[in-house]
């Protein structure tokens, strides 16, 4: 199995610097120029000379392989720097990891909470008011806006209320509704999900079985269970994974400091080390993610052989 | 359940005590500081907090005069050479004196030919500094600069401690040292950033403790923050809430007249625009009443002049167009323009500018064009912008920080400065001599008549259409008192605010 886990993390170091390639090319044919965008209007009323000098002072005006190559080299040195902020874009990327990390889990855990027992029920109670009402919930978290479905739960609970901040960070309180905007958008696929898998599995012939043996049907559900859950687990690895990366819109209403707005400001102030440090950073951490979900089969489904 | 409200209570309790602590002032900003460094930087985010920090040479004030701050007077000796008097017994925040060697250090910074500080070109007419005592400086420019007093109000021109800097190195960016009425005490990345009020601040006695900047990025949140009073002061005012938050007993909102102008540019070297009665016609047809009240909805005045009246040298009874659209559509017959031709007007991305470019549309089809808009970043557009057959029309703002004519006219409308800031590719040798006259001569007076001629004969050849001035407006909580707004949030000034 060791041999398993370095063999796949050995297979992602083309995917990554492909990764990189492929960022550090959009941002440079994206057209405009990136010292204007990274100093914005104030960059008004500065003259040609001074703006050209300062192109070359950041290396603007190397080839683009030359600046790849450079990116490249400081990148794995650990001495690739925010052209906004002249600090690295390590150092910057692992400020704000913690804050998505603590989001993400709990929003995460909360939706997983709530939408396998839903699941469950629709699937189990198929085709009944149960199965409706839990379709439609499930409906509206898929097409409600986050934006909107925030601003309306920060109206409620923090202006009419006043039970919880309207935003920031420090205090669980706070950590409360950019929380429950995350997992109200990503319980619809998990409820569908456990729902149709579970669908499937339970006309399978082992249970079938281990309902003629006469096992009560809580256990009978507990057999099926196992199998069904590796599709859900497959969802929420690969939505975890992708949470983790940031959420741009959740993280600016709440005013939360994660990655999301992180990259969200890197990429409109054309901070492109940034860019590319948080791009390759959340594609580590989605590959380590998923490689977590493969190796969680195994103890769902003793079958399951790494190798 | 009694255990569930008491598990309840104690999750939620944080969060209603940390609202307005008493001798504590939260300052809602958009967006993170990039650097506390003033003289490296030119970011309106930066300025908006190292202000507080830090102290310039001089300072505007509000009727528009320029009054000590840290030189106590000043004296143009010839043409170009500035004398000034420093403040004496003034410490940085860390102890070291200030003195004239400490102003030549800072301005070095700036102006150094291997500085990247992307504001040198603020003082970069200055060729020599002298130090002639511990309390006097000289600085002299390389051609005669008149504006030089206001250049030295500038954020950018803020004196650094000269033994921090050598301390710190580049991690000055995030341990600032000024003489200003409050010190840097921490920051907490993507969060907030603090300081506290400085003891040894030469201003007077600084009531506020406290002086917090909260980032939210999103303004609508900002002004729910400031309806629970969990933060003090918010510094940009949607216009469809300044009306409901100034009616709120608890809360006062502001606006004033700044430094800014919005205008619509015209490309005058290349497509149907190169034509002035082409240029006469669009600017009949647009109906900049409606703009005013319609979308700014109040937070903004109906101009004429390129710049406001809070500018020094701001044209007075301009000739200014009225808005009549049957004569428009004379006008462009006359010229020749059929109808249906192609007309493209350039904006950048913001709420502001999409709502205008959506009114100014329409106008120019009912003027008969087939007129596009196109929305891009701004730094797609500014680049754009500068090749010389980019679209026939454009929106965009300026921002007069130095409060002096020269910083706006000469930059847009001086030859000198196509492409990069003279987006409308205008020329007039008569204009340029103007210009470069009010830069150079010491005789007041004469300056403001060469301004005065100059803004005329732009009117007349109409590279741009005024739109209006934007108002700044700001909204506070009625706990904060005493508060001095000048112009912009960059420059507001609370060493003499008191709070609750």
């Amino acid at each position: 199995m060791i041999q398993y886990v370095l063999g796949r993390l050995l297979g992602t170091l083309p995917v990554l610097l492909g990764v990189t390639v492929l960022v550090f090319l959009l941002l440079k044919f994206v057209p405009g120029d990136p010292v204007v965008a990274l100093l914005g209007e104030e960059a008004q009323g500065m003259s040609a000379a001074q703006l050209d000098k300062l192109r070359e002072a950041y290396g603007f005006t190397d080839p683009w392989v030359v600046q790849y190559g450079r990116f490249l080299q400081e990148f794995v040195t650990g001495k690739l720097l925010s052209l906004r902020t002249d600090t690295p874009v390590l150092t910057e990327i692992l400020q704000r990891f913690p804050y998505t990390l603590q989001l993400t889990s709990v929003a995460l855990g909360l939706s997983v909470l709530v939408a396998i027992p839903l699941g469950i029920i629709a699937a189990v109670r198929r085709d009944t008011v149960w199965d409706n009402v839990i379709t439609t919930i499930s409906l509206l978290g898929i097409s409600i806006p986050s934006f909107w479905f925030a601003i309306m739960i920060m109206l409620l609970f923090a202006l009419q209320l006043r039970w919880l901040p309207p935003s920031g960070s420090g205090t669980l309180a706070h950590l409360v509704m950019p929380a429950l905007t995350l997992a109200f958008g990503t319980l619809a696929i998990q409820i569908r999900m456990m729902r149709a898998s579970l669908l499937e599995t339970l006309p399978q012939d082992y249970v079938r079985t281990a309902r003629a043996k006469g096992l009560p049907p809580r256990k009978v559900l507990r057999h099926a269970l196992r199998n069904a859950l590796i599709p859900v687990v497959t969802v929420i690895g690969l939505e975890f994974g992708s949470l983790l990366g940031g959420a741009a819109i959740t993280e600016s209403i709440f005013a939360w400091p994660g990655l999301g707005r992180l990259t969200l400001d890197a990429v409109i102030s054309r901070d492109i080390p940034l860019v590319q440090g948080v791009v390759v950073f959340a594609a580590v951490v989605f590959t380590l993610v998923n490689l977590a979900v493969d190796l969680l089969y195994g103890l769902l489904n003793p079958r399951v052989q790494y190798g | 359940m009694k255990r569930l409200t008491l598990a309840l209570a104690c999750f939620l309790l944080p969060a209603s005590l940390a609202s307005a602590q008493s001798g504590t002032v939260t300052i809602a900003t958009a967006n993170d500081a990039p650097t506390l460094d003033p003289n490296l930087t030119f970011s309106g985010l930066a300025f908006g907090i190292t202000n507080h920090i830090y102290d310039s040479l001089l300072a505007r004030e509000d009727d528009g005069s320029i009054k000590p701050r840290l030189a106590t007077s000043w004296k143009r000796i010839n043409a170009t050479t500035w004398r000034f008097e420093l403040r004496k017994n003034v410490k940085f925040q860390d102890g070291t004196p200030f003195n004239a060697a400490a102003v030549k250090f800072s301005v070095e910074r700036l102006i150094a030919p291997d500085s990247k500080a992307p504001g040198g070109y603020v003082l970069n007419m200055i060729k020599t500094i002298k130090v002639i005592d511990d309390d006097t400086i000289e600085f002299v420019t390389a051609d005669p600069f008149a504006p030089l007093l206001a250049h030295l109000t500038h954020p950018v021109t803020a004196i650094v401690s000269p033994t921090a800097v050598k301390a710190s190195g580049k991690d000055f960016a995030r341990n600032p040292v000024g003489t200003g009425p409050f010190k840097f005490s921490k920051w907490n990345t993507g969060n907030q950033i603090e300081l506290a009020a400085n003891p040894t601040y030469w201003g007077g006695k600084v009531a506020i403790q406290k002086l917090v900047f909260r980032i939210i990025p999103d303004v609508s949140t900002q002004i729910v923050e400031l309806k629970t009073g969990r933060v003090d002061l918010i510094t940009t005012v949607p216009p469809e809430s300044y009306k409901e938050l100034d009616a709120d007993k608890n809360l006062s909102a502001f606006k004033k007249l700044g430094w800014g102008t919005t205008y619509l540019g015209f490309n005058t070297q290349s497509g149907v625009t190169k034509n002035a009665r082409v240029r006469q016609a669009i600017s009949q047809a647009i109906d900049r009443d409606m703009i005013v009240n319609v979308l700014r909805q109040g937070l903004a005045v109906k101009a004429s002049a390129p710049i406001p009246p809070t500018v020094y040298g701001a044209g007075k009874n301009l000739p200014a167009t009225s808005y009549n659209l049957n004569a428009a559509k004379a006008l462009l017959t006359q010229a020749g323009v059929k109808p249906g031709t192609k007309i493209t007007l350039a904006t950048y991305e913001s709420a502001e500018n999409r709502q205008l470019a959506e009114a100014i549309q329409f106008s120019l089809q009912q003027l008969g064009f087939n007129a596009a808009v196109q929305i891009t970043d701004y730094g797609t557009y500014s680049t754009n912008m500068q090749k010389p057959n980019h679209a026939e029309l454009f929106i965009s703002g300026w921002g007069t920080v130095t409060l002096d004519a020269d910083y706006a006219l000469y930059a847009l409308f001086s030859s000198k400065e196509i492409p990069v800031n003279n987006w409308s590719f205008y020329k007039n040798v008569k204009v340029d001599k103007l210009l470069l006259d009010a830069r150079r001569s010491s005789d007041q007076p004469k300056r403001l008549a060469l301004y005065q001629d100059a803004q005329e004969q732009i009117q007349k050849d109409m590279p741009w259409l005024t739109l209006y001035y934007p108002l700044t407006a700001y909204a506070k909580t009625n706990r904060l008192q005493g508060e001095d707004w000048r112009y912009s949030w960059i420059n507001l000034d609370l060493s003499k605010a008191t709070v609750k």
